[in-house]
Formats: C-alpha cells, sequence, structure tokens
C-alpha cells in the first residue's frame, strides 16, 4: 500500500488521514452513492433509449381498421374483400401517405396467437383487417377529414394514430427519466455532503498536524493537497466498488430480461454508451470527492491566521 | 529585523497579556526572553512567528508591515523562520528523519538534497542513532532535539526557541545553546524565550525580560 502510494503520488502524507477511522467507512458510503447514481443513469439512459426506439418504430406509421364483413368466415382474403379494395384506393391517393399496406393473414395469426392460441378457432373469429400506412409526416395531412372519408365509404373504419397514444406514454416515460435524474443529482448532493462532513471532522483529528505545517510556512494549496490526494484515492475506490456494484446487478437484470422474452416487455439490453458512462463514475467521483475535499479545507484553512 | 510598537495582545475577550511592547531586534542579534511562567512569553513569540495577531499596534517583521501584508503572503515569510515549540509539535506517525524533512519538503528542496542534509543534522543534535525511530519512541530530551533540528534545518533567518532546553540536562542544554551560537554566527537572528536564569548567566547576550504583559530590556547574561 505504502508503495503503491509512494509510486502513485510521489510520497508519504503529512497529514495521517489514511489512519482515521473515517476513512475505513467513507469508502463503503461513496460506493453506494456511486452504485445508486449507476442505477439512476441506467434508467435514464434505458428509458431515453426507448423513448428513441417508439419514436424511431412509430413515427411513420398510422394503423387503419377495417371491421369484418357480416358474412366472411374461413375463407375470407384480401383479394376477395371488395371493402379493402375501396379504403386502400382512398388511402393511396393521399398525397401524404407513402403505401397502405393490409396486413397477411398469417402476421395476423402470429399477433393474436398469445391470446387465441394457434388452432383453426382463430380463424371462425370475425377478426378486422389492420392496413398498415406509411405516411410523410412532413406533408399535411387532415386525420379528422380522412376518417370521416373512410368511414362513409366503409363504416365502422378507424384509424389509429400511433403518435397519439405514444405521446402519453412518452410523458409517462420522460417522468421517469426526469425523476431518475433527479435521484442521480440528489445522489451526487448527499455524497458531496458526506464528503464536506468526514473532511471537516478529519481537518479537526489532524489540527494539531495542520497547525504545524501551516506555521512551518506551508500554503493553504499545499495542505489542501494533503486532503486531496487522500480524497482522490478515497472517491476512487467507492467509485470502483460502486461500479463493481451497479455491474453484477445490471448483469443480472439483462439476464432475467432475456428469460422473460416477451414482446410485451420492452426489450432491456444496456447499450455500449451506457457502459461508457457508467466506466467514468469512479473517475467522477473521485474528482467530485477531490474537489469537495479541497473546498472544504480552503475554508477551513482561512480561518487560521 | 523585526520591530514591534505598542503591541497588545488578548486572547479572545480575555485581559490583555501583552501591554504596550516596544522592542526591535537588529539582524544577526541574539536575545534571551525570560519572565516568569504566564508572564506572556509564547504570546510573544507567537506574534512574531506570525500564529497570532496582535490586537493593537505595529508589527514589522522582514522590513513588511504584517497587519497590510495580504494573507498569501505570508508562508513565504513564515519559510523564513525556524520556530522551537514549547510543545515540539512533532508529526508522531512521521520519524525522525521525515519530521526534520518536512519544512524543506514544504518549500519544495529536491527530494535527493534532503536525505542528506537531514541526516546530517540529526547527527549534530545527537540523534544519528534514530533517525527512523517515531517520536513517540523518543524521551522528551530526544523529542526536543528533533524539534530543534527542525527549526533549523532550512537555515532560517531568524530563529525562535519557546523553552528549547526544558526536557534536557544541562550539559545536553549547553550543547544546544552552542549550537544556536553557531547558527548565529552564520547570520542567523536568535530569540530564545527560557526561564532558566542559570542557563542565561552563562552567555553575554542581552535579556528581555517579560512580567506581567510588559516588556524590558534588562542587561546582559553575565551580568545579572
Ligand atoms: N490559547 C490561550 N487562550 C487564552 N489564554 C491564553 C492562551 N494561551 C495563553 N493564555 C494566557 O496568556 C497568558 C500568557 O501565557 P503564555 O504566553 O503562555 O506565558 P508564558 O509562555 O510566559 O508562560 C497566561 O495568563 C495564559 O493563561
Ligand atoms: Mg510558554
Amino acid at each position: 500500500m505504502h508503495m503503491v502510494r509512494t509510486f502513485l503520488f510521489g510520497r508519504r502524507y503529512d497529514v495521517p488521514l489514511d489512519q482515521d477511522s473515517g476513512s475505513k467507512v467513507l469508502p463503503w458510503i461513496i460506493a453506494l452513492m456511486v452504485y445508486l447514481a449507476s442505477l439512476s443513469l441506467t434508467a435514464t439512459m434505458t428509458v431515453s433509449g426507448l423513448i428513441g426506439q417508439w419514436n424511431a418504430d412509430v413515427a411513420g406509421t398510422l394503423t387503419v381498421q377495417v371491421p369484418p364483413a357480416h358474412n366472411e368466415g374461413r375463407e375470407r382474403s384480401i383479394e376477395t374483400d371488395p371493402r379493402l379494395k375501396r379504403i386502400i384506393a382512398i388511402l393511396q391517393a393521399q398525397p401524404a401517405i407513402q403505401s397502405a399496406t393490409p396486413l397477411p393473414q398469417d402476421q395476423m395469426d402470429a399477433l393474436m396467437a398469445p391470446w387465441l392460441g394457434t388452432g383453426d378457432f382463430s380463424r371462425e373469429l370475425p377478426m378486422p383487417w389492420l392496413i398498415d400506412v406509411e405516411i410523410d409526416r412532413t406533408q399535411p395531412l387532415d386525420l379528422d377529414n380522412l376518417g370521416m372519408q373512410l368511414d362513409s365509404t366503409v363504416p365502422g373504419v378507424t384509424i389509429e394514430d400511433h403518435q397519439v397514444w405514444l405521446k402519453d406514454l412518452i410523458v409517462f416515460a420522460r417522468s421517469i427519466e426526469v425523476i431518475a435524474l433527479l435521484i442521480l443529482f440528489l445522489v451526487t448532493l448527499a455524497g458531496v455532503t458526506v464528503v464536506v462532513f468526514s473532511t471537516r471532522a478529519g481537518f479537526d483529528i489532524h489540527r494539531n498536524v495542520v497547525e504545524a505545517l501551516h506555521m512551518m510556512g506551508a500554503t493553504d494549496a499545499y495542505i489542501a493537497g494533503q486532503f486531496q490526494t487522500h480524497a482522490f484515492g478515497v472517491g476512487l475506490r467507492g467509485g470502483l466498488i460502486g461500479l463493481g456494484m451497479a455491474l453484477v446487478t445490471l448483469l443480472v437484470a439483462t439476464y432475467f430480461a432475456a428469460q422473460i422474452n416477451s414482446t410485451l416487455m420492452p426489450s432491456f439490453s444496456p447499450s455500449w454508451l451506457l457502459y461508457l458512462c457508467l466506466a467514468f463514475m469512479p473517475l467522477a467521483s473521485a474528482v467530485i470527492t477531490m474537489y469537495a475535499a479541497r473546498a472544504t479545507v480552503m475554508r477551513n484553512l482561512n480561518a487560521l491566521p | 529585523m523585526i520591530r514591534f510598537e505598542n503591541v497588545g495582545m488578548r486572547y479572545g475577550n480575555g485581559p490583555e497579556v501583552l501591554r504596550d511592547v516596544n522592542f526591535s531586534l537588529e539582524p544577526g542579534s541574539f536575545h534571551f526572553l525570560t519572565g516568569p511562567s504566564g508572564a506572556g512569553k509564547t504570546s510573544l513569540l507567537r506574534l512574531m512567528y506570525l500564529s497570532a495577531r496582535p490586537s493593537r499596534g505595529l508589527i514589522n517583521l522582514f522590513g513588511r508591515d504584517i497587519a497590510t501584508t495580504p494573507r498569501q503572503d505570508l508562508p513565504a515569510l513564515r519559510r523564513r523562520i525556524g520556530v522551537v515549540f514549547q510543545e515540539f509539535r512533532l508529526l508522531d506517525h512521521l520519524s525522525a528523519l521525515d519530521n526534520v524533512a518536512l519544512p524543506l519538503r514544504i518549500a519544495g528542496v529536491p527530494e535527493s538534497q534532503i536525505r542528506t542534509h537531514v541526516a546530517e543534522l540529526l547527527s549534530w543534535v545527537g540523534l544519528a542513532d534514530y533517525v527512523q525511530s517515531r517520536p513517540a519512541t523518543l524521551s522528551g530530551g530526544q523529542q526536543q532535539r528533533i524539534a530543534i533540528a527542525r527549526a533549523l534545518i532550512s537555515r532560517p533567518k531568524l530563529l525562535l526557541a519557546d523553552e528549547p532546553t526544558g526536557n534536557v540536562d544541562n550539559a545536553i542544554a549547553m550543547r544546544l545553546l552552542y549550537l544556536f551560537e553557531e547558527l548565529n554566527r552564520m547570520g542567523t537572528t536568535v530569540v530564545i524565550a527560557t526561564h532558566n536564569e542559570g542557563l542565561i548567566s552563562r552567555f553575554d547576550y542581552p535579556v528581555l525580560r517579560l512580567e506581567d504583559g510588559e516588556l524590558n530590556m534588562i542587561g546582559y547574561g553575565s551580568t545579572l
């Protein structure tokens, strides 16, 4: 330990901060802070990733739903339903609409399978037709007007704009994001507070040494440097422990998310960007701890003559 | 070198422990400071080594008025002063060598020059065998000699020693005083606070006496 410190920082401390009982607890408190901060960061980045994914998925699409005809049964098909043709023709006439494609029967079956099973039974049920519509959002499209036009052609046709329900989902996701960021901020604040108080305690414990250094002509920066170097080490150690705990949690969460394998659950697979950000947590923790300690010591030194 | 004009000092709201102190020390001079316990010797030295501020009056140190000197200039002034504290103020977690090396490290002297200097001075004060010892494992007299070595190591312009012979027998006390004389001959201004009047009388240096917070020059050691 002494060798490493000498190697890292050139020489031993003049202020024996590493011998305080507090400096054994502090890295663990910081580890906990970094752990919580890492989870908040993970939540924030995952949610904002999801929002982006949803947006990309549905940004340029509408779904038009055509109710089943009264007499259709087993042999219904896209080709034989004249109503479908008329609806598609109207849709394709809109300049803002790039394509309108009915969902093939086998895809419908796949969508329904989790609820209805795969038996012939599902074919007996009257199912609406779904038409995937790709639109160009830069061009004007009066959805209300289009809706009325479609409804008068085939009664019961509805247009589903994903943007609408997505908007609500995004508001919800954003609020999760804001809460996670708030937690990140509060955890940082709590961490800084803990460091400030523990530095102040260390300063008081070693007041004799500090005053001796001060009277030998040590500058405030020299004395603060002693605390600062120590604090950097504590912050780094705590940060690495916290990061380790966060990574274990992430791995476990990723594993279970993969096990669930449901189309209902948003996929949880941490991005490389998240890992990159997490990799910086120990350094951030070390730097924040260092500056909090420095500011505290400088303030206390100012009270010396 | 140092000039006090009408200096008064009090701790907090207490009574003045120093009153109307006037004196000046020429560069290269050697003075004893004496007076009964509680007379204010330590307080006067604290004013001189800038660890306390006067409540009134003017202190001029190295040609600078202390009251108007910006705080960031004070460390450089302090580095020109060597202090032997009455209670030593050694750092217990450091070896004798590292304790004595401290002023040099604070001043940014390269590590390569520090070791031999320090070892040399430690053997000068008779501690050659205790270079790696922690202060707590040494006797009061040995600790005092580490404190003295630490005050001398950076060849200060002004040496202030507070009861530097309080914990050693007479033979070692004389030896330490010869060391201070040696330093004085090389140009350092020396002030030694002591209530050991027997020791004072064996040297022929001017004696300042503090009594009830007032300072007077009372003559030369050998004539008292
Ligand atoms: N830190 C302090 N706070 C309050 N009073 C003090 C303090 N230090 C010394 N005094 C008082 O100042 C007076 C002078 O003390 P001091 O300078 O230590 O005298 P000496 O060194 O001559 O024994 C004493 O009455 C002492 O009680
Ligand atoms: Mg005293």
